[in-house]
């Protein structure tokens, strides 16, 4: 027994089972996204963990490592799980290993590995993708019952890995609406139509839409919802980002939509739409790259909440959390410096 | 300040940013009856067992000591005695291990108990009505109270505070897990611990008393009250059992919602803290007059077969109380709770006066911290620190060893309570790190403290040989210029007139050191007169250079003269001395003069060197006349100095000199050479190389060896030109 210097006792919860833990409570999330959207979304998510624990295993036997020890931390496993949740469902397989081993390699060992990375590794290798393949990264495919092309196992894993299904169907193809019209994901649907003219309202008639936000979507956001709350309840993590970044999404959103109830997307559709609940309770709040103070965390979480709105109502692209967790990642070191906590005895500083 | 007065009424508490809350595992050992004490084979007294300093001993080995019984006696301050806890003969005063992380010796008395527990006389005060505040505070002094509690400060003067006390905050939260020493007293013994805060209450003019008590201690809080029913000014709280509630600083923060001032102490706010068995511990002393030779102590954690509350002798080996309570392997031990606790570094190493909990636990009890990760920045330290400091950060600047970044992120606001690395989910020793930056930090200070004091000595220094230098250019300045003065008034002639005298009359050595500087003095002169010669113009501030040259030959002179009181004695050097003395005086007055030749000023120096009876002084001035008969003739008198220079060498004695000389020669002969076509001078320098004292020859050998150099210079100058 080596008991260096107290404390010597410690409550339970390590690191690597606060990774698994917010692993496991993808699960809600993830099967939801795959009842909806198929098998395509499971084998991203396979190929991106494997992809992210082979990469990073490779870097610790260079580095000179314990590699399964390191690796043991579930840390690169979680990165590799939220990028293949992010990914749409038939991306190309070599897109999501260009991801998966730039997010581990580069993003977060070339920093130093856990606890010294900058970014988000997910986020990072997200928008890698996003930007250097815009059109593949934003084909959603309709959700399964709107699908003219209903894809199995076999299909998906025939469409990731050669681009078409096993009936020959292109990725295109399967991406067809039972109307004839190439899917968009409700958030680009609004964005276009917002664009074109149209109201909220008239917008909101479109099948790709559900009782209050996109079809299949609104249901995905409730299950990262619940698994998050789960999250927050086990106190694996703290609600200053996920409220921080909700609330200031709810608040910008229903500004907007009180000076222009038609020409602006509605609170409820920004909050179930996307990647917001993902975003909220499984991507910004990765501690790493998020602020430290508990005050920190707050405006950190409300910093993303304001630029995902902006994306989202005046940016090029349909969806924003990636990119506002990039740029909130970037204000990390400014906003922890001016959020110090007065310490006990001190008078308020500044 | 407080409003105590609300205090008493109010139930409003204030709550501290973080804490955690470990298990407590309380239960197992809060069982009354407290056990009796028991007597060991030996006692082993540190006779430091509080923050401060030992008093000075007063029994020596071999002494039969009582219980109870002053083993020192505090001569200062700060300075707290210790008591044998029993009775028996003092075996052995040295250094023994401390109970302390460190494991360091320290002095301790062994005493060889006899079994029989033989108290010393005691007076007991039955009403401490009738003793005076002054005697009361002297009777705790003696007594040996320091804080139970935690740090071990001297009790006696937390209780005459600078500041007048508003409250007095008795501390029974014991929010340390495994510990319930003052859980089990304040059951026990609730009316004698308010006995003694009475006392204390009495001792800080009566301020208002509040005791805080965590709410996991139904029975200690009910007999409290019970205990303190009919006193008015008093308030049993129950604080939430909260880790770390017992903190003086969170205390004080849940019961008045106000802080301690970051470098303040609690006194600051009109608050003193005392802790229970403190109080206790002052009741004892007075009504039982029973000094501080025992306390409460846990024995606990899953080895120990019955978990309880013992007393236990203040000096008693922890290896042979664990024994004795039938545990054998004793590795780990842990003192104090798990939270702030450490390791135990010798089992054999004494309870003392702060030691409050032996843990033994078993393997997986505590498990230790074998899978450290990074830090992931998850902020749960943040969360739990009670200081509302950012552990996180810190650990970031403690491994980079930023010291700047430490102190402005509040380092030394650290309690080292070790809620951050309780609840850090990557097992990082954070406390650990923390007390090692404070030490970089306090050792840092001390470097730049020292670094101070060095940078002001030696700047008081560089001011003060400023100063000297100052005075002495003063004086020399003032000197030259009485030479001066001096040199205007005498005739020519006067330098003639005082060489017979100087060799026949004067003291040698002064004459002696006189010649030399003033030689120098010529010697340095053919420099610039060979420029001249060599067509260089020069201004002509010969004036100013003889001024210069009379202030530095005087100041040589000086040296010279100390040096040369070996010489005196002797009659041949007296003579070349004077001979010296007369050539280079001679020489002085006619460069003083200009720089053109005046024919008076050589006939002196002929007729000096006629008179010297040393062959070899003859031959030197023979020498030298032949060469100014020379140089006349060729009318440069600029060559002639360079010729005496070297006559001036005759103590040199060994062949370096004697090389040095002939060097110095040769290099004249040849600016001669140049200028006069002229090479008779030659050979005569290096007959002068004579053997003599060794003093004088070592002088002579480095004015030559100077001489020399520049002659070289000098010849090279012209040889370039």
């Amino acid at each position: 027994m080596n008991l260096l210097s107290s404390p010597f006792t410690r409550q339970s919860l390590k690191t690597h089972e606060l990774m698994r833990m917010v692993i496991l409570c993808c699960i809600p999330g993830i099967l939801v996204q795959a009842y909806f959207f198929g098998y395509g979304n499971l084998i991203q998510i396979a190929l991106a963990a494997a992809t992210c624990w082979g990469t990073e295993a490779i870097i610790m036997i260079m580095r000179n490592r314990p590699a399964l020890r390191i690796t043991g931390d579930h840390s690169a496993l979680l990165t590799g799980v939220l990028l293949g949740i992010a990914v749409p469902p038939f991306l190309p397989w070599w897109m999501t290993v260009i991801a998966a081993v730039f997010a581990i390699g580069v993003v977060k060992h070339l920093y130093g590995g856990l606890g010294n990375n900058l970014f988000n590794p997910a986020m990072a290798g997200y928008v890698l993708l996003l930007i250097s393949f815009p059109v593949a990264m934003t084909s959603w495919q309709p959700v399964a019952a709107l699908s003219q092309h209903p894809v199995g196992v076999w299909d998906s894993l025939q469409l990731v890995f050669t681009g078409f299904s096993a009936d020959g169907f292109s990725l295109q193809q399967v991406r067809m609406t039972i109307d004839g019209i190439a899917a968009a994901t409700p958030l680009d649907t609004v964005k276009t139509d917002l664009h074109q003219g149209l109201t909220l309202d008239e917008s909101m008639l479109k099948p790709v839409f559900g009782s209050f936000a996109g079809a299949g979507w609104e249901w995905i956001n409730l299950a990262f919802l619940l698994g998050g709350l789960y999250l927050i309840y086990r106190r694996v993590t703290s609600w200053a980002i996920p409220g921080g970044m909700l609330i200031s999404l709810f608040v910008c959103s229903a500004i907007g939509f009180a000076f222009s109830p038609d020409g602006t997307a509605s609170p409820l559709l920004h909050l179930f739409s996307g990647a917001t609940m993902l975003g909220a309770f499984f991507i910004a709040t990765d501690p790493v790259s998020a602020c430290t103070t508990v005050r920190g965390r707050w405006i950190f979480g409300a910093l993303i909440g304001l630029l995902v709105y902006v994306i989202r109502t005046w940016g090029g692209y349909p969806d924003g959390v990636a990119f506002a967790v990039l740029l909130a990642n970037m204000c990390v070191v400014l906003i922890d410096h001016y959020s110090k906590p007065r310490t006990y005895g001190h008078k308020e500083a500044r | 300040m407080i409003d105590v007065k609300k205090l008493l009424t109010s139930d409003q508490l204030w709550d501290y940013a973080g804490g955690v809350f470990p298990e407590y595992r309380k239960e197992q050992s809060r069982q009354l009856p407290i056990q009796p004490a028991w007597i060991p084979p030996f006692v082993r007294v540190p006779i430091r067992q509080h923050i401060g300093q030992s008093g000075n001993l007063i029994v020596k080995v071999g002494d039969h000591v009582l219980k109870g019984q002053l083993l020192t006696e505090p001569t200062h301050g700060m300075a707290v005695p210790v008591h044998a806890p029993t009775s028996g003969i003092v075996e052995a005063i040295g250094q023994t291990p401390s109970n302390h992380p460190s494991g360091l010796n320290e002095i301790s008395l062994t005493i060889r108990t006899d079994g029989l527990d033989t108290w010393c006389e005691r007076k007991p005060v039955a009403d401490a009505s009738t003793l005076s505040d002054n005697d009361l505070l002297q009777l705790i002094r003696y007594a040996g109270i320091s804080g139970m509690g935690g740090a071990g400060f001297p009790t006696e003067i937390k209780l005459t505070p600078v500041n007048p006390i508003e409250l007095l905050l008795i501390n029974g939260a014991e929010c340390e897990p495994y510990i319930s020493a003052d859980d089990t007293l304040m059951q026990a013994l609730a009316e004698q611990v308010v006995a003694g805060i009475e006392l204390m209450a009495r001792l800080l003019n009566n301020p208002v008393v509040i005791i805080a008590i965590e709410a996991d201690k139904p029975k200690a809080i009910a007999a409290m009250e019970q205990a303190c029913a009919d006193w008015e000014q008093v308030r049993v709280r129950t604080i939430p059992a909260k880790y770390p509630s017992g903190g003086e600083r969170q205390l004080i923060q849940i019961i008045t919602g106000q802080e301690v001032p970051s470098n303040g102490i609690p006194a600051d706010l009109g608050v003193v803290v005392h802790n229970v068995g403190t109080a206790y511990a002052v009741a004892r002393a007075v009504y039982q007059d029973e000094p501080l030779i025992a306390r409460v102590v846990t024995i606990t954690g899953n080895r120990v077969l019955k978990p309880a509350n013992h007393w236990v002798l203040l000096g008693t080996p922890i290896d042979a109380l664990l024994h004795h309570h039938g545990l054998d392997q004793l590795d780990p031990v842990i003192v104090g709770g798990p939270m702030m606790g450490y390791q135990l570094p010798h089992a054999e190493a004494p309870v003392i006066k702060t030691t409050n909990c032996l843990i033994i636990p078993s393997q997986d009890e505590l498990p230790s911290a074998d899978r450290q990760m990074p830090c992931i920045r998850c902020g749960s330290c943040a969360e739990a620190c009670p200081a509302n400091l950012l552990p996180q950060q810190l650990h970031w600047y403690a491994l980079a060893e930023d010291q700047d970044k430490l102190n402005e992120h509040n380092l030394f606001d650290c309690i080292e309570c070790g809620a951050c690395a309780y609840v850090c989910p990557s097992e990082i020793p954070l406390v650990l790190e923390y007390r090692q930056a404070k030490a970089m930090i306090r050792s840092s200070r001390q470097e730049q403290l020292k670094a101070e004091r060095a940078k002001q000595r030696f700047e008081a220094r560089n001011e003060r040989l400023e100063q000297e230098k100052q005075a002495r250019a003063e004086k020399h300045k003032k000197a030259a210029e009485a030479r001066l003065k001096a040199m205007a008034d005498k005739p020519s002639s006067s330098a003639s007139e005082s060489s017979p005298d100087s060799a026949t009359k004067q003291s040698a050595a002064v004459a002696a050191a006189l010649a030399r500087a003033k030689a120098k003095k010529a010697s340095q002169q053919p420099q610039k007169t060979m420029i001249d010669a060599a067509g260089q113009t020069v201004p002509d501030n010969s004036d100013v250079a003889a001024m210069r040259e009379a202030r530095k030959a005087e100041a040589r002179a000086k040296k010279a003269q100390k040096q040369s009181s070996s010489a005196s004695g002797n009659g041949a050097s007296d003579k070349s001395a004077a001979v010296a003395a007369a050539v280079a005086r001679a020489k002085a007055k006619r460069q003083a003069q200009a720089s053109s030749t005046e024919p008076d000023a050589q006939q002196p120096l002929a007729a000096t060197a006629s008179n010297a009876a040393d062959d070899k002084a003859a031959r030197v001035a023979a020498a030298v006349a032949r060469a100014k008969a020379k140089r006349d003739a060729a009318q440069h008198s600029d060559a002639k100095p360079a010729v005496t220079a070297p006559s001036e060498e005759q103590p040199a004695a060994d062949d370096k000199a004697a090389r040095v000389a002939a060097d110095v020669a040769r290099a004249k002969a040849k600016r001669q050479a140049q200028q006069a076509t002229d090479t008779d001078q030659k050979p005569q320098p290096t007959s002068a190389a004579e053997p003599a004292q060794d003093k004088a020859a070592r002088i002579a050998q480095a004015v030559a060896k100077a001489k020399a150099k520049r002659a070289q210079q000098a010849a090279q100058d012209d040889s370039e030109q």
